[in-house]
Formats: structure tokens, sequence, C-alpha cells
């Protein structure tokens, strides 16, 4: 996920655009879709879903490292989003405040659930273009890729979402804060031993 | 030499740090080769996570995802809008009230006066019977009542406080003024 998508999403409309109501839903900013939503726009609430569902899965697999439940827990995020809109304050960003049910979500059920091994997306999920062409390196990045996915599933469900958010997601550590609902302070701690750990998991690697 | 606080280290790498706190590391990572070395594994690590990102794909598609999130918030019944919190109606409705409870009172206190406000205490009836009149009696200690009657000629007078004989006769010799 490129940081500026964020960004882009969240900026205000032109002012030489069209009202909201005007235009289509895909054309909306996050804000403007939340207001519609607040009026009871179901419809509309379908275009928010769409826009932040893989990055609302991908939080909640980083998290729980378990396929079913960060579906269950995607599922569960945009129910009770929807239950709590008219709580929702423009103060924060859409996607903060998504990430933050998210990850509460991904907390309980990490506490709660059984012990049950944490599996990994299989194989035939899309894999990254290889930086250097040729087999061997691509195989190699591969073989790099399953040990820091492997590395990953060693960290606590806490550090693997500022990794996350912070990594992949390309949020600012105010915008980490507010999503796992801590200080600033907790978030570079968090962020500074879970690349520690990482390092010492991969050290012969790297 | 006093070390920064190791995750100082990690924020001033991602660029996040501020003020006096970036200043010192800054000038502290110039001069403890440990701290720049910390710095650079701190950063070398965030480009390998970067650059092997394993795009995590959801496998349900966009159209069967929306349609379990919006069945699991018809079966909650949410459905009916979630009310923004700016645009709640508390005083509007406070006004309501307010006025209801007002209209309600001012019926209350000055309405049309009530029957048995007006009259005085009804005497008693034997029950299933309607007081029609009362009148008073010669005999001390005693009222009567005039009761309907199936026959127009015939009167049914109730009369409480009599002291009770089986003789008729006594009776219409006591309470001879009755007749009249």
């Amino acid at each position: 996920m490129n940081p500026s998508d964020n960004m882009a999403l969240n900026m205000p409309a032109p002012a030489t655009s069209n009202p909201a109501h005007e235009r289509l839903p895909d054309e909306l900013t996050d804000r403007e879709l939340v207001e519609q939503c607040q009026r009871g726009r179901l419809d509309v609430y379908e275009h928010l879903v769409h826009r932040y569902r893989q990055r609302i899965f991908a939080l909640a697999f980083s998290m729980l490292r378990h396929e079913q439940d960060a579906a269950d827990v995607a599922q569960e995020t945009f129910v009770r989003a929807w239950q709590n809109l008219g709580k929702f304050r423009s103060e924060s960003s859409v996607y903060t405040w998504l990430y933050r049910i998210t990850t509460n979500l991904c907390i309980d059920r990490a506490r709660r659930r059984d012990r049950r091994p944490e599996v990994a997306l299989t194989d035939d999920a899309p894999e990254p273009v290889a930086a250097t062409p040729g087999p061997a390196a691509e195989a190699q990045h591969r073989e790099l890729g399953r040990q820091i996915d492997a590395a990953l599933a060693e960290l606590s469900p806490e550090h693997r979402a500022v990794i996350q958010l912070r990594e992949f997601e390309g949020l600012d550590y105010a915008e980490i804060a507010q999503a796992v609902g801590c200080n600033i302070g907790t978030v570079m701690s968090r962020l500074f031993y879970a690349r520690k750990h990482l390092q010492k998991i991969l050290k012969e690697t790297i | 030499m006093s070390h920064p606080k190791p995750e100082w280290l990690a924020a001033w790498a991602d660029g996040e740090l501020r003020g006096w706190r970036r200043w010192l590391v800054e000038r502290h990572a110039q001069n403890c080769p440990a701290c720049a070395a910390e710095c650079r594994h701190q950063r070398h690590v965030r480009e390998l996570l970067r650059q092997h990102q394993r795009p995590v794909t959801m496998r349900e598609s966009p159209e069967f995802f929306w349609a379990q999130v919006r069945a699991e918030i018809e079966r909650r019944e949410t459905v009916p809008a979630p009310v923004p919190a700016d645009s709640r109606y508390p005083l509007q409705l406070a006004t309501v009230l307010a006025a209801i409870i007002v209209v309600v009172g001012w019926i209350w206190v000055a309405g049309p006066p009530r029957q048995d406000r007006a009259q005085g205490p009804v005497p008693a009836a034997r029950p299933g019977l309607a007081v029609v009149e009362t009148v008073n009696t010669p005999i001390p200690n005693t009222a009567a009542t005039v009761l309907p009657a199936e026959e127009p000629h015939i009167a049914v007078v109730w009369i409480s406080g009599l002291p009770w004989t089986r003789d008729m006769d006594e009776m219409m010799t006591v309470y001879a003024d009755l007749e009249s």
C-alpha cells in the first residue's frame, strides 16, 4: 500500500468539483462518504467497505496469523463501524478509526481463542514481483520472504500491528498511536523492539 | 557516554523524532558507533520488510464480503440509520415533553369540576340499587332513601338506623308516622 493513497483518500474535494450528492460514491472522500452513511445510506456504506476491506483484512491477518479469523474480524469491524458511525468524530481519519476497531477486535480474539496453530496464507496467494530477474534470485527472494514471515509470526499481535501499520500501510507514528490506542512513546518502543527481534531472528540471513 | 533511549534511535531512523530529541540523537550518533550501527540495523530491517512484503489478499470477492456484512448489519437490526451525534434532537425532544406535561397539568388543574367534588357525601345505598332521592324522617338517628320501584304507585323507601322487630303491628304502631 502506498501511503500517498491514504493521503489522497482524505484530501478535500477540489473547489471546482460538484457537490457531494452529485458525484459518484467512488469519487467521494472518506468524510463525504461517512457523512452520507450517517444519514442512513447503507448503499453508500458499501463503497466505504470496498475501499478498506483489503487493508482491514491485512491488518487483522498480520495480528492474528489466521485467515478465517482475519476474515471474521474484518466483517465484524465493518458491522461495528456501521453501528457506531453516529459516534464517529471527524477529528480523526476514517481509516485510523477503522484500524482502531480492528486492533481491538484482534486483541480480544487473540486472548480468547484456543491455542490453534497459526497458519500463513497458502502459496497460491499472489507473490510480489521479484526485484531481480532470474529464477535463482527469485527463489532466494521468496525464501527470504518466508523467513521474514516466520519471524513476524514470533512477534506478539501488538508488535505485529505496529509493523503492519508502519511498514506496509505507511502510517506515521501519530496515526499508529491513534489506530492502536496507545501513546507515541509506546509506538516507538514497539517498533524498535519488533525490528530488533526480527533482526535477531534473521541475523544469519541478513 | 550516556546513550539516548533505544526507541529514539528507531524513531530517528524513521524521521519521526522531533525537537531536542532529534538534535540529541543526531549529535550522539555522530560520535557513538554502537548507536549509529543500531540506527543502520533499524533501517535495514525496515527495508527488508518493505521489499519482502507479502500481499495479503482476502479470498472472498468484494460482493460476497459486502453481502455478509450487510446481512449481519440487518440481522442486528441496525439498518435504521445511525444518527450522527451532533444532529440528534435532545432539545427538541425535551421541549415537546415539557409542552405535553404543561397541557396535561393545565387540564388537571383548571378542567371542569368533577361530580364527586361538587356534591356532598352520598348516602350509602344497597348494592345494586340506584339512589333516587334522600328524604328526611321524623325518627331520630335514621336516614331514608327513596328507591326506584317497578310499580309507579309504590314507593320503596330504604330506612337505615331503625330498631328491628318481628311484629309488624308493633312496627306500624311505633313507626306510624312513616305512613305519611
